[in-house]
């Protein structure tokens, strides 16, 4: 009987934002980037609920047998075959990175431990196969006239072996996850908000300047439903080079910063995502990058946001394009998603719009 | 095919009792270090092993060993200090001999100045090497003692004692193990 054994791993990373990160969580983040290891995408995401909040998720899919001294092999319809030097060479790589990123995870979070508020963790070891589930608070915030988690650690990782048959080394898979989650200050989540037509004035000069230096169509649009005390008011930038993308989203993204933080204390909801995965809608949308800024809370439920009205401001690449939406809406968080504006952005010309 | 069968048997084998070997010294030297410790509210118990104190011969030896002590009303009491050290210590042991453990589970707080640790460690006997654990998703309870375990206690908290604040330290280690377990099975095996 052969012992066999695969590994492949897969990272998946998500990451931090501008709001101070654990020093420790920030390092694991830049390490897991600068391992380049990685095999699937992995995108930076920023969510902010409420107050100045960050969320740094890390995946990590590896198939994780043993590393013995024999042949890796696998089976292919229902045969043993064995695989290249090259990808054994490759698997038994990505086996090591993992362990040792395993091993350097537990470090951090035994150091993290000392001072957590909360930890709970479990562990098994079965020879080289490790399984762990670790949760740690590591701050806590006042919210009203309650005290609840400012900082969560979540960490998990879990082999399992093949349940085919041990022969094949490159079936097996194991999982693993870190999450970290960050909320500060959210006492005044429900007296304070931005003004939404604020908001956009502030956020105008920045891209009507930059209209005649990176976008090459802007156009806008109203939309008003009277009887469903709808309104919706956007204008919408295209981004003429494809190399004024990422400075724009940049300086846009500082911007939604700087405003929150001079804001603190008012309901938000920000994300960002450089690297996300390709995501293709039915009218054939493909997006491979988004920076959404709302200033709602999507916390609300949605008889509640019927009422509200928010300021909304979006970057989003669609089919190569880029376009920049800045606007007001109410009633609906999600408007400027479910609709057809973005499908009808590269259309310089359609009702309800006119071309400046 | 057979052969190979047996070399890998016995390659586990020896592996799981090279391991148990090596905790049963590090929980020898726990047991050590702690009657080493010159505190009044000790007390320790050690069961099981031959009449003639050799614990490694056979049965299951358990220790169990707590510590209690007071701070003085502004400053830490040497007894207190020497509480601290040793859970310092014997935590930086029992991180260690998690690695090699097959299951485990810490629970530990720090708040408003109020430390607590439970930490139970599982120690790996044969059935580690034919029956991996698998931790529950949503796994909410400390892990289940086996025959083979280190429990730590460890609290130190603040108390109002004849109307004083003061602080209370409790530590106490218990450990139990099958020493003999894996020996005997090998004998088995042999046969």
């Amino acid at each position: 009987m052969r012992y066999i054994i695969t590994t492949l791993i897969l990272v998946t990373s998500i990451i931090r934002a501008t709001a101070q990160i654990n020093p420790l969580i920030e390092n694991l983040y830049n390490e897991a980037k600068e391992t380049g290891q990685l095999t699937a995408p992995y995108y930076e995401y920023e969510n902010r609920i409420g107050g100045i909040g960050v969320e740094v998720l890390y995946g990590m899919f590896t198939t994780l047998y043993d590393d013995g001294p024999e042949p890796i092999t696998q089976i292919r319809n229902g045969e043993v075959t064995a695989i290249s030097e090259t990808t054994s060479q490759l698997v038994r790589r990505n086996w090591k990175i993992n362990r040792d990123y395993y091993n350097h995870v537990m470090d951090v979070l035994n150091q993290l431990g000392k001072t957590a508020l909360d930890t709970d963790r479990w562990e098994s070891h079965d020879g080289i196969n490790d399984s762990v589930i670790c949760r740690m608070t590591l701050s806590e915030v006042k919210d009203g006239n309650n005290v609840k988690p400012s900082e969560v650690v979540e960490y998990y990782h879990h082999p399992q072996k093949p349940t085919n048959g041990t022969q094949n080394r490159l079936a097996c898979v194991s999982t693993g996850a870190f999450r970290y989650r960050k909320v500060v200050d959210t006492s005044n989540i429900a007296t304070t908000r931005i003004d939404p037509d604020e908001f956009v004035s502030a956020a105008r000069p920045m891209l009507e300047a930059g209209s005649t230096e990176h976008f090459d169509t802007v156009f806008k649009r109203e939309e008003r439903e009277d009887d469903a005390g709808f309104e919706a008011h956007a204008t919408i930038y295209k981004i003429d080079n494809p190399t004024n993308e990422e400075p724009m989203i940049l300086k846009l993204k500082e911007f939604v910063v700087n405003y929150m933080k001079a804001h603190n204390g008012s309901e938000f909801w920000f994300s960002y995502s450089p690297d996300m995965t390709i995501e293709e809608e039915a009218g054939g949308r493909y997006v491979h990058e988004s920076l959404r800024f709302r200033s709602v809370s999507r916390q609300y439920s949605y008889q509640e946001l019927r009422n509200i009205r928010y300021a909304c401001i979006q970057a989003i690449k669609i089919k190569s394009h880029c376009y920049i939406l800045l606007g007001t809406c109410e009633g609906n968080c999600n408007y400027f998603d479910e609709t057809n504006w973005w499908n009808n952005a590269n259309t310089t010309h359609h009702e309800g719009s006119s071309n400046q | 095919m057979k052969f190979t069968k047996t070399c890998i048997l016995t390659c586990l084998i020896l592996t799981a009792m090279t391991t148990s070997a090596q905790i049963e010294r590090q929980m020898d030297g726990l047991y050590d270090y702690m009657r080493s410790l010159n505190i009044i509210h000790i007390t320790a118990v050690k069961s099981g092993g031959s009449a003639d104190g050799n614990q490694r011969a056979c049965g299951t030896r358990h220790y169990s060993i707590s510590m209690t002590a007071f701070d003085n009303d502004a400053t830490d009491s040497p007894e207190a200090e020497t509480v601290r050290q040793a859970y310092a210590h014997i935590r930086t042991q029992l991180d260690s001999i998690n690695r090699q453990s097959r299951e485990s589970y810490l629970r530990e707080t720090h708040r408003n100045s109020n430390d607590s640790v439970f930490f139970i460690i599982v120690i790996p006997d044969k059935r580690a090497s034919q029956k991996p654990v698998q931790l529950p998703a949503n796994k909410t309870t400390s892990v289940a003692p086996a025959s083979n375990y280190i429990r730590l206690r460890y609290a130190d908290k603040e108390e109002t004692i004849d109307g004083l604040p003061r602080r209370r330290l409790r530590l106490t280690l218990e450990m139990a193990c099958v020493a003999d377990t894996i020996g005997r099975d090998d004998k088995n095996n042999r046969r």
